[in-house]
């Protein structure tokens, strides 16, 4: 008879174990209670008995995984050469007391259920409370295990999906809108900068460009989001993200632009938008838009994974306000309208064009400084678009 | 063997109890392996000669309070194992309706209240029902078990001191087991042991083997004796050890491997089976049949366990505050 040995919830803070070594070598013989390997948690190494003896026969993890707590370990069976399916056996766990049922996503029609996907407790339960099926989000852990700032990213691209302005839609989105600004707000410890920036050089530019370029006109916006881009290339203290617990540097300056429609707010990615000449990230931020309020999804391996976003509320009037970041981002800009003021320069009263721009950032990741630093990079490129 | 004058079915039911306590961690610790039981779990194995020694003391009418590690409390005090099982499973049949869990075992009405898991949480509620027994003229005692850890909480100061003032039938009963989850206790304490204590509050004190079921038994009578006769509470300390770590998430580095394979030769079910066969109370065959009638108890309790219904969603608030 086959037994299947799990890695047990061992840790304290989170549900997931690292393989340190085997103990045993298929085809050893394991009497009940004695150690087959050991692993490393948040808190400590130690042993993973067996809970019932028999011969290793295979193990599926090596030394060096992440495992998720549940997931199957090892195989035994009662006898040295019985033949065994290797198929995963379905885990027996006790339900939770209340459950929601979980909404298929649209991909994922001929994929296993959640319960076979590997995934840590926490994006299981992100994934119920979204009514994401796990097995349609792609894990970025150690063999494709899913963490919950994948089912986060997913469900940041998901909006930009599925049927637009249905009703159903509308709700999903509210739902995710309010589960994920909560998620964030409650466990990203935010911080706040904020600058005055000076747009008289950039709205000349604007003015230039848009006067040459009437079919394919700069707005305010694609102008921060472009030198938004630019300074978080140079910026390499806040291009990180946190995977696995490690900050992880990110290779582009992709951005993600929180963009208001109908049925509540997309989060739109834009790759590298300082990376091209002006006109095609022009057309770029084009399609992106309108892609996002058709409600089309980018296809998963072209989609970028943005680590700054961008909120603009500058179009009503705004004069500054402060943005939740948006889970798997490590900072939003959020921008004010572009406003006439009075400055005193050597000691002549000169009128200029002024935005103020808070930058929250997670301070995980990014300090004062590194933020404050990204701000004047922003203006060094509104000069020199 | 026993020179308290109980009868062989009373030391047998001891024996039965202790290997009731000591199979059904044992099966807890193998659901909990399997995956099938969730949440994570203070295990007591090594320390139930405590439990079985203080609960044959203890009347029908008396009441218990216990810590973080209550599973073997709650099964010696008699709470079907059923109802044990089914709590930890997160089972409305559950002695907590499947909304305590591990370390809410309990059942008040069969003279253990659900335990507390703060730190010395227990203490002061023991003593506050020993009052009401005080005051309702009962003949019954409170008694309540906490850790080494617990002695150094300001509460344990406040609940025996007072306790001591005005003679309340309550049973202090510390269950040494040398570390406050990973803390020597001579880290952290500057007296050798904790019953020396019991001289600042003018009440006896006693330093018990707590691996000797007998030892136990007999130093809880007399503490419960003298309660009883509205003579004051008493402190005893029940020097054991826990074989696992501190929780299924600890693996117990801290202790020397040898400080373990020494207290494991003091195991109190071998040392009673040791003794049993040598006075001929047990025979190698009765044990084997006393361990199969256990662990088909333990079956039919599991099976109970898993075929029972959660507690329904709108049931979430009920038995939360009283009403």
């Amino acid at each position: 008879m086959k037994h299947v040995i799990i890695l047990p919830d061992l840790g304290q803070t989170t549900s997931e174990a690292k393989i340190v070594s085997w103990l045993k070598n298929p085809g050893d013989k394991l009497v009940m209670g004695e150690p087959l390997l050991e692993v490393e948690t948040d808190k400590a190494t130690m042993d993973v008995e067996a809970y019932i003896g028999g011969y290793l026969r295979k193990q599926l993890a090596s030394a060096g995984d992440v495992v998720a707590a549940s997931h199957p370990v090892a195989i035994l069976t009662d006898t040295p050469d019985e033949e065994f399916e290797l198929e995963e056996t379905p885990l027996r766990r006790a339900p939770a007391s209340i459950s929601v049922p979980p909404e298929k996503a649209p991909a994922a029609a001929a994929v296993p259920p959640s319960g076979n996907v590997a995934a840590v407790p926490a994006a299981r339960a992100l994934a119920r409370q979204l009514g994401i099926d796990l097995s349609a989000v792609p894990g970025t852990g150690p063999q494709g295990l899913i963490s919950r700032v994948d089912v986060e990213r997913f469900a940041a691209k998901r909006q930009t999906g599925g049927e637009a302005n249905s009703a159903g839609q509308e709700n999903r989105t509210l739902q995710a809108m309010a589960a994920l600004t909560t998620q964030s707000k409650s466990t990203i410890p935010h911080f706040y900068v904020t600058m005055d920036l000076d747009f008289s050089v950039a709205e000349a530019w604007r003015s230039r460009w848009n006067e040459t370029h009437p079919e394919l006109r700069a707005s305010v916006n694609d102008c921060i989001v472009r030198a938004a881009s630019a300074a978080l290339a140079d910026s390499p203290r806040l291009n990180v993200r946190i995977v696995n617990g490690r900050h992880q540097k990110n290779e582009r300056a992709d951005v993600l632009l929180v963009v208001g429609a109908d049925s509540g707010l997309l989060l739109v990615p834009v790759a590298d938008p300082h990376g091209e000449e002006i006109e095609s990230y022009l057309g770029k931020i084009r399609q992106a838009l309108a892609a996002a309020r058709a409600g089309k999804i980018l296809p998963a391996s072209k989609a970028p994974s943005p680590v700054l976003a961008v909120s603009n509320l500058g179009m009503y009037g705004v004069r500054e306000f402060a943005a939740i970041i948006p889970p798997g981002c490590s900072a939003i800009l959020a921008v004010g309208a572009v406003r006439d003021q009075l400055v005193l320069r050597n000691g002549q009263v000169e009128t200029s064009r002024v935005c103020s721009m808070t930058l929250s950032a997670d301070h995980r990741l990014v300090d004062g400084i590194a933020a404050a630093k990204f701000l004047e990079r922003v203006q060094v490129h509104l000069n020199s678009l | 063997m026993s020179p308290l004058g109980l009868s062989r079915e009373q030391q047998l039911r001891m024996y039965r109890q202790m290997l009731l306590c000591r199979m059904f961690e044992d099966r807890v610790n193998s659901l909990f392996l399997q995956g099938r039981m969730p949440g994570t779990i203070h295990q007591a194995q090594g320390q139930e000669a405590c439990a079985v020694g203080v609960c044959e003391a203890l009347e029908p009418g008396d009441m218990l309070t216990s810590t973080h590690r209550p599973h073997e409390h709650a099964v010696a005090r008699g709470i079907p194992v059923k109802a044990l099982m089914a709590e930890l499973f997160a089972k409305s049949t559950g002695c907590c309706r499947g909304k305590g869990g591990s370390m809410h075992m309990g059942d008040a009405e069969l003279g253990m209240l659900p335990a507390i898991a703060i730190v010395g949480g227990g203490i002061p509620l023991a003593a506050g029902y020993a009052l009401s027994f005080k005051h309702l003229k009962k003949p019954n005692v409170a008694a309540c078990f906490f850790g080494d850890g617990a002695v150094n909480e300001g509460i344990f100061h406040e609940t025996v001191n007072m306790a001591a003032i005005w003679d309340l039938p309550v049973l202090f009963l510390c269950e040494n087991n040398k570390y406050g989850a990973s803390t020597l206790i001579d880290a952290v304490m500057k007296v050798k042991t904790v019953s020396a204590r019991a001289c600042a509050y003018g009440i006896p004190g006693k330093t018990v083997d707590g691996n000797d079921v007998f030892a136990v038994y007999q130093a809880t009578q007399e503490a419960a004796e003298r309660a009883r006769a509205r003579q004051g509470p008493t402190l005893l300390e029940l020097e054991t050890y826990r074989f696992a770590g501190h929780s299924r998430s600890d693996p117990g580095h801290y202790r020397p491997k040898e400080e373990v394979v020494e207290w494991k030769k003091r195991d109190p079910i071998i040392r009673f089976e040791t003794q049993a066969l040598a006075s001929g109370l047990l025979t190698e065959t009765a044990i084997a049949e006393y361990r199969s009638s256990v662990e088909a108890e333990l079956d039919e309790a599991v099976v109970f366990a898993e075929s029972s219904p959660s507690p329904l969603a709108e049931e979430c608030l009920t038995d939360v505050y009283a009403e």
